[in-house]
C-alpha cells in the first residue's frame, strides 16, 4: 500500500500535492511550526549575537516581594507536596493557602504547614466559592508585590519562581505564564499525549505568541501577576475561564502579557477520555464567553483601549478555535459527498505533512529543554499526535457549538449553583 | 472503762513497747488494742524535714482510733512536734501516719515513751493531700506545694512519698512563671489583635473588608456597584486577616502566645520552658488496720 501511495505521489504535480495540503500549508503550518521555527532562529541569531560581542545574559536580577497563592478544593492529598516545593523556593516567600470550602482535611494540612512554616497563612471559606473567588479571597492577606496562582496540585520545577518573576522588571508587564507540564507522563497513553501536547501547545506555542505580544493567557496552574495591576482591574471575575478572563482585562487596561518558558510547573495531567473531554470543553467554552461575548469590544477600532496586539489575539482565537474548527467539519461533510479512489492517500499525505510539523517541533523542543531525555522519551508518541489533535478538534467544535448556542458554561458545576445563579450570564 | 493490762510489756528486737502509764481519758474511753507490729518512726523536724529513721518492731499497745503509745529507745526527747509512724500494710507496702506528740518522757531503763494523737485533718499533719499535691499561687504565679520542694524530696528518698507526673505545663523562659495563653500576634504574640471580617460577593468574586461595601444606603460592592445586598443569597462573610494593634503585623490566624505578668515577657509555646508537674502520694495508714 506504502509503494502505491509513493506512486501516486510522484504521479502528482507539485500543485496539485500543495493544493490538497494547502488548509494545514496555511493555517496550520504557519501557526504551529513555522512560528516555532521563526523563534527559534532568531534565538539562534541573538545568541550567536551574544556569543561574537562577548555579552554574557544575567538571568536573575530582579527580586520583588512574592506571595505565592494556592487555591483549591478537597485537594488534601496533593497539598503538601505543593507547598514543600514552594517553601525556601524565593527569598521571603509568603505562601497564602486558600481552602474553598473542602471536606477531605486540605484546610488542617495547611494549618499543620503553617504551623511549621511561619510564612504560611490559610485562609479558610466557610462554603465553597469557586476558584475565582478563592484567589479574590487571598488578596487581603498580602502585600507582596507580585502574586503568584499555583494549583494545588502542581508543584513547581527548579528557580521557577525566580523565572517568572524577571519579566516584572519591565513595568507594562502585568502578567506572566509559567510552563505548565504533566508531572506522571506514562501513567497510560492518554497522559503520554497530554505531556507531548502541554510541551508543545504551552512550551513552544507560547513562546511564539508571546513573542509576537499576543499572548492572551496565563495558565491557572502557574501563573504571576502585579499586584497593583489586577486589583486595578477588579481582580478575577466568576470563571469558568477567570484565569483568560483577567488575562484579557490586563490586556485591556494597557499591560503586557508576557511567557517565562523556563519557569516550570508541574501538574497532574486527567487520566481518562470523559474528564479529559469535560475539562477541553470548559477550555473552549470561555473562547466564546469571553472573545465572542465579553470582550468583543477588543475587535473596535474606534474604541479608546483599542490595541493592534489585542486586535490580532481576537482574530487568532475566532480563526483557529472557532473558525477553522467549522471550516474542518465542513471540510469532512464535503469529503463524504466527494470520495473517490485515492480518498485515503489524500489523508495519508496530510498524515505525513502533519508528523512532519511535530517533528519539526519535536526538534525545537530538544534545544529549549533543559530535560533533553524526558522531552525525546515524551516525543516518541508523536505518530499518535495528529489523530489526538483530530479528537480535540471534534471536542473544540461540539464545545464552541454547546455554548454558542445554549450558554452552555453558565449550567456547569465548575462553579457552584448559588454563584452561578447570581452572576453575569455573558 | 477499759483497763490496760500490765503484765503483758515485753521486749521486742532491742525496743520494747509499753503501755504509757499517763492518764489520757479522751483515749482511754475508746476501744485500745494491743499489737506486736514493725513501726519506722520518723521524727518531723521544725522545718518539716524527716529526722533520722527508726525501724523497729515493737509491741504497740494502747492502739486506738484517735491515738498511739510507744516507747522507744532513745536517748533524749524529740525536738518535733510531731512524728511519721509507717507500718507495714497488707499489700505489703508501707502505710503511714502523722502521729501528734502529746507526752513524752525518758524513763531510767533508757525507754523514751511516747504519746500521741493521729494528726489527720489538723495542721499538722504533713501527710495532707493538699500539702502534696501542686497549686497555683496567685501572687509567686507558680505552682507550690504545702511543704518545701527540697523536704518532699526528702520524703520521696525515705520512701515515704511517691512522686507521679500529674501534668506537663509551660513556663516563662525567663522567670519561670506561669504565664497567660490566648491568641495572639504571630510576629509579637501581643494579644491585642483585630481580626477584620471579609465580604464575598458572589455574583462578581470579589473579596473585601466589609467596611469597604458600607455605605449611606446599604451595602454596595466596590467592584461592581450592585446594592442592597442580601447575607447569603448575595454575599458571605469570611474571617480576615489579623492586625496587631501593636507592631502592625498581619497574617491570616493569630497564633497561641504567651504573656508573662511577672516579667512582662511574651513567647511562643515553642520558646517556652516545658516543665514537668508531679504531685505526691502517701500510702495512708489507717490506725485500725493495725489493731486487726
Amino acid at each position: 500500500m506504502f509503494s502505491d501511495w509513493l506512486a501516486w505521489l510522484s504521479r502528482m504535480s507539485t500543485e496539485e500535492v500543495l493544493c490538497i495540503l494547502a488548509p494545514i500549508l496555511l493555517l496550520d503550518a504557519p501557526r504551529y511550526a513555522l512560528g516555532s521555527v521563526a523563534v527559534w532562529v532568531c534565538d539562534l541569531v541573538g545568541q550567536a549575537y551574544r556569543d561574537l560581542t562577548g555579552i554574557d545574559e544575567i538571568r536573575f536580577t530582579h527580586r520583588p516581594r512574592c506571595c505565592a497563592i494556592v487555591a483549591g478544593l478537597n485537594e488534601a492529598a496533593s497539598l503538601e507536596q505543593a507547598l514543600r516545593s514552594l517553601s525556601g523556593s524565593y527569598p521571603d516567600l509568603q505562601i497564602v493557602v486558600v481552602d474553598d470550602g473542602s471536606t477531605d482535611g486540605m484546610a488542617e494540612i495547611a494549618c499543620e504547614f503553617a504551623r511549621a512554616h511561619g510564612e504560611t497563612t490559610v485562609v479558610r471559606k466557610p462554603t465553597r466559592g469557586g476558584k475565582s473567588s478563592a484567589l479574590n479571597a487571598a488578596l487581603p492577606f498580602t502585600d507582596a508585590e507580585i502574586l503568584i496562582c499555583i494549583d494545588s496540585d502542581s508543584h513547581l520545577g527548579d528557580n521557577a519562581i525566580w523565572e517568572i518573576v524577571q519579566p516584572f522588571t519591565d513595568p507594562r508587564v502585568a502578567a506572566v505564564s509559567g510552563t505548565v507540564l504533566v508531572r506522571q507522563p506514562f501513567v497510560n497513553l492518554l497522559t503520554w499525549l497530554q505531556a507531548s501536547e502541554y510541551y508543545r501547545s504551552i512550551f513552544l506555542g507560547r513562546m511564539f505568541t508571546s513573542r509576537l505580544g499576543i499572548l492572551g493567557i496565563v495558565s491557572g496552574a502557574f501563573g504571576a501577576y502585579r499586584r497593583e495591576a489586577i486589583l486595578r482591574v477588579g481582580a478575577w471575575d466568576v470563571g469558568p475561564g477567570e484565569d483568560g478572563d483577567l488575562t484579557i482585562r490586563l490586556r485591556r487596561s494597557g499591560y503586557d502579557v508576557v511567557f517565562a518558558p523556563y519557569a516550570q510547573c508541574y501538574t497532574n495531567p486527567v487520566r481518562d477520555m470523559g474528564r479529559l473531554t469535560k475539562q477541553r470543553r470548559r477550555w473552549e467554552w470561555a473562547i466564546v464567553t469571553l472573545e465572542c461575548r465579553k470582550h468583543i469590544e477588543m475587535a473596535n477600532p474606534f474604541r479608546a483601549d483599542f490595541r493592534f496586539s489585542n486586535f490580532v489575539m481576537i482574530l487568532d482565537r475566532w480563526l483557529y478555535s472557532i473558525v477553522l474548527q467549522y471550516a474542518f467539519a465542513l471540510y469532512l461533510v464535503w469529503q463524504v459527498f466527494h470520495v473517490h479512489e485515492y480518498t485515503g492517500y489524500q489523508y495519508l499525505l496530510m498524515y505525513v505533512t502533519y508528523m512532519i510539523m511535530e517533528s519539526v517541533q519535536l526538534f525545537l523542543l530538544m534545544y529549549y529543554c533543559e530535560e533533553k531525555q524526558r522531552v525525546l522519551k515524551i516525543g516518541t508518541v508523536l505518530p499518535l499526535m495528529p489523530l489526538y489533535y483530530v479528537w480535540m478538534r471534534f471536542v473544540t467544535l461540539w464545545a464552541v457549538s454547546e455554548e454558542l448556542l445554549t450558554r452552555r458554561s453558565y449550567k456547569d458545576n465548575f462553579v457552584p449553583e448559588h454563584v452561578r445563579q447570581v452572576t453575569w450570564h455573558w | 472503762m477499759m483497763t490496760p493490762s500490765t503484765d503483758r510489756s515485753e521486749t521486742v528486737g532491742g525496743f520494747e513497747a509499753e503501755i504509757p502509764v499517763t492518764a489520757m481519758t479522751d483515749r482511754r474511753s475508746m476501744p485500745r488494742q494491743e499489737v506486736q507490729q514493725s513501726v519506722a518512726v520518723i521524727p518531723v523536724m521544725l522545718d518539716g524535714g524527716p529526722g533520722t529513721l527508726q525501724w523497729a518492731d515493737a509491741n504497740l499497745r494502747d492502739v486506738s482510733a484517735s491515738g498511739l503509745a510507744l516507747h522507744l529507745r532513745h536517748e533524749s526527747q524529740l525536738s518535733g512536734r510531731t512524728l511519721v509512724i509507717g507500718v507495714e500494710s497488707s499489700s505489703g507496702g508501707r502505710a503511714f501516719a502523722t502521729l501528734r506528740i502529746e507526752s513524752q518522757s525518758q524513763a531510767a531503763d533508757g525507754l523514751l515513751r511516747i504519746g500521741g494523737k493521729w494528726a489527720a485533718g489538723s495542721n499538722d499533719d504533713i501527710l495532707a493531700a493538699e500539702k502534696l499535691r501542686p497549686r497555683v499561687d496567685p501572687k509567686k504565679l507558680s505552682f507550690v506545694y504545702g511543704l518545701p520542694f527540697d523536704t518532699l524530696a526528702e520524703w520521696t528518698r525515705l520512701g515515704v512519698f511517691r512522686r507521679y507526673l500529674v501534668d506537663r505545663v509551660l513556663l516563662c523562659d525567663r522567670c519561670g512563671s506561669m504565664p497567660s495563653w490566648r491568641m495572639g500576634c504571630h510576629v509579637c504574640g501581643s494579644g491585642r489583635i483585630h481580626r477584620d471580617r471579609l465580604v464575598h460577593h458572589f455574583a462578581c468574586a470579589h473579596v473585601d473588608r466589609a467596611v469597604e461595601y458600607e455605605t449611606a444606603e446599604g451595602l454596595q460592592c466596590p467592584k461592581c456597584r450592585t446594592a442592597n445586598l442580601i447575607v447569603g443569597s448575595d454575599y458571605e462573610f469570611i474571617d480576615g486577616p489579623v492586625e496587631c494593634c501593636d507592631c502592625g503585623a498581619r497574617g491570616g490566624q493569630p497564633t497561641m502566645a504567651a504573656m508573662c505578668h511577672r516579667c512582662h515577657h511574651r513567647f511562643s509555646m515553642e520558646e517556652s520552658d516545658e516543665r514537668p508537674l508531679y504531685a505526691y502520694h502517701v500510702e495512708r495508714l489507717d490506725p485500725l488496720t493495725i489493731a486487726r
